[in-house]
């Protein structure tokens, strides 16, 4: 027993992951942070941004205006499912990185050089127009760099084109230069370093730096000539006037494919497409299927964002059904830009197949995983890890027993008290979802004998804990509860700041979450709200380095 | 002798190369002009869980007590040990070392154990301390990952060539990196061996060719040199007005740009005293990534590669395809378990027989590039690494194998049993004494790439069991 001995001491205490140590940065659940004054604007940590391998290559499309660029593939971002791809910490230069980026500013120089196209919409000018090199270095690099240029940095890079004209021609210093914007840290990193200190070690924003973090909050990009207009005419200083911008920037394509991302990430909506299904089971299962899936929940997660509210993301029965995916759901597909409403039992996002049909095992759906999904990602309440001898495998029917079902195999397998400390919780979600096999069919039978998708829903509020019978009614508890409705805005809290939340953003983190009950859910609007607040706005001084 | 480009273009004047420091330039001048020993390569071969104890070790069971070793030379395959037979052909260059202990993982499992919310997964701790040996930073959701720069990285960042690649992680994904960038940041790693090879391809020596005046796409490729060397600049500037390791990443940035900004000033690039750039990748990808790691040695265009292998199927150790890898198999292959049965212990073993073959193919490559008075694997060390050293989460009584002999700084062809020394930091049970930590070897591994200076790597101490110190300082012994 030696070495797995020590974790069954463990398990006990490391089921509720929470932390409460604010320099941990690590975790997550609200136990630790109490707001004493909700009209108090305190800052939490404003970590440096490396542009994500997404924003990245959105940032690159947007500033030469070539919508469909080929750029090299960059390594993931993500490491950990558990944390956002932007988490700010994680995002660092590596050689590899440093390589790629450079391979790809000097052919992407090229293109803006030698591309009649692209070379009209980036240089303002001709050879033969004495202050060329100036009125292009300006007008591109206020894109690139995200800001107007200073004296200085305008006469250097005047300078870098001059030399590279005069020791190769015209064209080249337009290729070298636009190579030189796009390797710098102003165009790679989200640099806030200009701006004015308001009161004690708080920094007011530069417009154009509040024009940045609104672009890559709402389009995981660079802002656009209108947003630009607005930071140059310095029309990003009210609450309403950033509530404008907001607005109309997600009303844009841009946000509805940002949106998309965010819920590729929170709801883990990648792991379908890498699942396989046993094919006596699921013959219908393939990967055209599995991607269809990913894509048919996004495309209603991003519905429900502009449409609807956090509550429809657990009820609605609108879908946009590509017709891979009709069998799976007994309908005819109406094509999948069309909108239609599924049968009853297909309420909600999870009754939908990436869900079911992701966190599932090759032959039967997991109640764990299913389980585990909604405390980590619904609740904000991740269970620590299983013990390291934990049998997590998907426990096989014995013929010997007669025939049970998918429950009744799971609950013997975690009967035992070391891990009902957890399961308790974890399967009382997780069973709600018997009614949804491997591939996300519906069932009331399995094995033969009538599905049992009752289960103890706990930790959601008083208003919406309790005995629930499925996952259409256990939805609804989601879309009523407290609990959830925190932890969606604190998702999109991590999300927008790059960070997981301190102790510092607690009445800050606590407002949103109370106007976003007010104003009952909305989405979007919750967006709207945090660009408002005077946080948005602020940074914390630069300290010296500790 | 071959005429390198753009060796050519910066004798012409052509280019950056007046931007560079006179240092570095004369570092290229000098190797250009005597053909150069061999370098020095390390490369890490990383396999998933651990192995069978009674499969894998070939230690003397009456003489536990005391340290001992194997000649691997005289003995024949059949005297291997089952999960090491495939290593048969390379006895003469194999040092394996038996019952080392992951110290640093095992002594964060202890403080684990008072920390609410902590990752204590032996797998995610086993990752993050694999060559770190340091504690883990907790990420949000409670994911251990490494706490600070990589054993490759670091000696990459030591031994690299001005003007070349210092280091490459290839391979599949484990969930989890073993590789770090610093704490908490991954370096990345490029699964497609294509990609990979793309990205190496322009430090490749081009073939023969006479000299001519530099065309414009010469000249251009010349100047990205001085892009760099003004994107350099502009990280100098911005970094001082950051703190903390916001600044530190702007730092190694600018210092990353610079180490780029030599491959374009033509003072080094190129060359290799075994380097044939003809070579095509074929194969599955272990077979291509070892052609490519061989390519990137002979040629030195980089001298440090990490390799995390690919998963097996179970047809690929011919367990029945019912079997869960990780829960049914890994974790009942020791005696301790409870669902141990001496199946499960069969196919685990089988498991790592398939990962010594790979291991052996990976190496064999390495072999079959002559270079100097032997091999290229003679001037590498290629060091196989686990996470863990069983299916059933053991971090101590670890298998490690180190392939090729570093240019001479080991002693290759002996098996190494280390008897217990330390007490184990273990939090429960009586204490036991377990085998040398493992960061010794990270430090004779630091010794045998240069880095003499180093006596310690990641956490220099930790507590034993008893509560007292327990270095981690030095070299492991018996090596040399």
């Amino acid at each position: 027993m030696r070495q797995l001995g020590a974790v069954f001491l463990l398990l006990s205490l490391a089921c509720q992951g929470t932390i409460s140590d604010p320099e941990g940065g690590g975790g997550g659940g609200a136990t630790s942070r109490m707001c004493r004054n909700a009209d108090a604007v305190i800052l939490g940590t404003a970590p440096m941004r490396r542009l994500t391998g997404r924003e990245w290559a959105n940032s690159v499309r947007d500033l030469v205006g070539v919508v469909n660029l080929e750029l090299p593939s960059m390594p993931p971002d993500g490491t950990s499912t558990a944390s956002f791809e932007n988490e700010a910490l994680a995002l660092g230069p590596s050689e590899l990185h440093v390589n790629r980026w450079e391979q790809a500013a000097f052919d992407v120089g090229g293109l803006v050089a030698t591309e009649p196209a692209v070379r009209a919409r980036n240089v303002p000018c001709g050879e033969a127009d004495g202050d060329c090199a100036r009125r292009f270095v300006e007008a591109f690099g206020r894109r690139a760099m995200r800001r107007p240029l200073t004296r200085e940095e305008s006469d250097r890079y005047v300078a870098f084109f001059e030399a590279q004209r005069a020791s190769i021609d015209f064209d080249a210093a337009i290729q070298l230069t636009v190579a030189a914007f796009l390797q710098t840290p102003q165009f790679l990193y989200r640099l806030e370093l200009g701006g004015d200190r308001v009161r004690d070690a708080q920094v007011r924003l530069t417009p154009h730096e509040v024009a940045s973090r609104l672009s890559y909050l709402l389009w995981e990009s660079m802002p656009d000539d209108v947003l630009f207009a607005a930071a140059d005419a310095d029309d990003l200083r009210s609450a309403d006037q950033i509530e404008n911008q907001a607005r109309r920037m997600l009303a844009d394509p841009r946000a509805r494919l940002a949106v998309r991302d965010y819920f590729r990430q929170w709801l883990h909506l990648d792991r379908v497409a890498s699942e396989l299904k046993l094919p006596e089971i699921a013959p219908e299962w393939n990967p055209t299927v599995a991607a269809a899936a990913r894509e048919e929940s996004m495309r209603f997660a991003e519905h429900v964002f502009f449409e609807g509210t956090l509550s429809d993301l657990f009820t609605s029965r609108v879908g946009f059904v590509p017709p891979e995916l009709a069998p799976l759901y007994g309908v005819t597909s109406p094509g999948v830009d069309t909108a239609m409403e599924l049968p009853p039992e297909r309420a909600g996002i999870l009754t939908r197949v990436a869900f079911l049909g992701g966190e599932a095992r090759e032959a039967n759906g997991s109640p764990p995983l299913r389980g585990v999904f909604v405390l980590s990602r619904l609740m904000c309440t991740p269970p620590g890890s299983p013990p390291a001898d934990a049998d997590t495998s998907p426990p096989v029917l014995d013929p010997s027993m007669g025939p049970q079902t998918n429950r009744m195999l799971f609950e013997e397998r975690t009967s035992p008290d070391r891990c009902q400390s957890c399961h308790e919780r974890i399967d009382g979600f997780g069973f709600g979802f018997e009614n949804y096999d491997t591939a996300g069919r519906f069932r009331t039978t399995d094995n033969g004998l009538p599905v049992d998708a009752t289960g103890l829903a706990l930790g959601l509020g008083e208003e919406a804990d309790g005995v629930y019978d499925g996952a259409v009614d256990l939805q609804q508890r989601f879309a009523r509860s407290d609990t959830v409705s925190d932890c969606a805005v604190e998702k999109w809290f991590v999300y927008a700041n790059g960070r997981t939340p301190e102790a510092e953003d607690a009445c800050h983190l606590r407002t949103l979450q109370d106007e976003f009950e007010a104003a009952g859910g909305d989405l979007d609007e919750l967006l709207v709200r945090m660009v408002r607040r005077p946080e948005f706005v602020l940074r914390p001084e630069i300290t010296e380095a500790e | 002798m071959k005429v390198d480009r753009r060796r050519f273009l910066t004798a012409l004047g052509v280019g950056a190369g007046s931007l560079y420091l006179p240092s570095l330039l004369g570092r290229g001048a000098r190797s250009a002009a005597q053909p150069p020993a061999p370098p020095k390569r390390l490369a890490f071969f990383i396999t998933p869980h651990g192995m069978v104890p009674p499969t894998w070790q070939m230690r003397d069971p009456a003489s536990l007590t005391r340290d001992h070793e194997i000649d691997l030379r005289s003995l024949a395959e059949s005297d291997f040990s089952r999960i090491f037979q495939p290593l048969h052909p390379l006895r003469n260059k194999l040092l394996i070392l038996d019952n080392l202990t992951m110290a640093t993982s095992i002594a964060e499992s202890k403080r684990v154990r008072n920390g609410i919310g902590h990752d204590g997964n032996e797998h995610h701790l086993g990752q993050a301390h694999l060559l770190t040996s340091t504690w883990s930073v907790q990420r949000s959701g409670a994911t251990a990952i490494g706490g600070g720069r990589s054993l490759d990285q670091e000696i990459a960042a030591a031994v690299a060539v001005p003007g070349r690649i210092a280091s490459r992680v290839y391979g599949a994904n484990h969930q989890h990196p073993y590789n770090f960038n610093a704490a908490n940041e991954p370096a990345p790693r490029e699964s497609n061996p294509s990609t990979a090879f793309r990205d190496i391809m322009g430090l490749l020596p081009s073939g023969p060719s006479e000299p001519t005046a530099p065309t414009r796409a010469d000249r251009l490729r010349a100047a990205r040199g001085s892009v760099l060397d003004f994107a350099a600049g502009e990280f100098e500037r911005v970094s001082p007005r950051l703190s903390g390791v916001d600044r530190d990443k702007l730092q190694r940035h600018q210092q990353l740009i610079r180490d780029l900004e030599i491959t374009f000033g033509g003072g080094s690039v190129g060359g290799g005293v075994s380097c044939d750039p003809s070579v095509t990748l074929s194969g599955d990808s272990v077979s291509q990534f070892a052609q490519l790691t061989a390519l990137a040695f002979s040629c030195d265009i980089t001298r440090v590669v990490s390799f995390v292998a690919p998963h097996l199927t179970n047809a690929d150790f011919g367990a029945p395809g019912h079997l869960n890898m990780h829960q049914d198999i890994a974790h009942n292959s020791t005696e301790d378990a409870g669902g141990y049965s001496a199946e499960m212990a069969g196919h685990m073993t089988n498991y790592y027989r398939a990962y010594a073959a790979q291991f052996a193919r990976f190496c064999q490559t390495l072999d079959s590039v002559p270079e100097g008075d032997g091999t290229l694997l003679d001037h590498t060390a290629v060091v196989w690494c686990t996470e863990l050293s069983t299916g059933t989460h053991w971090r101590d009584r670890m298998p490690r194998v180190v392939a090729g002999g570093a240019g001479g700084y080991f002693r290759p062809g002996r098996y190494l049993y280390y008897a217990p020394t330390n007490l184990t930091p273990f939090s429960w049970g009586a204490a036991e004494r377990v085998g040398p930590a493992e960061s010794h070897l990270h430090v004779s591994l630091m010794h045998a790439m240069g880095l003499t200076d180093r006596d310690s790597f990641g956490l220099a101490e930790i507590e034993d069991n008893a509560g007292a110190t327990l270095s981690l300082r030095g070299p492991l012994p018996r090596l040399t």
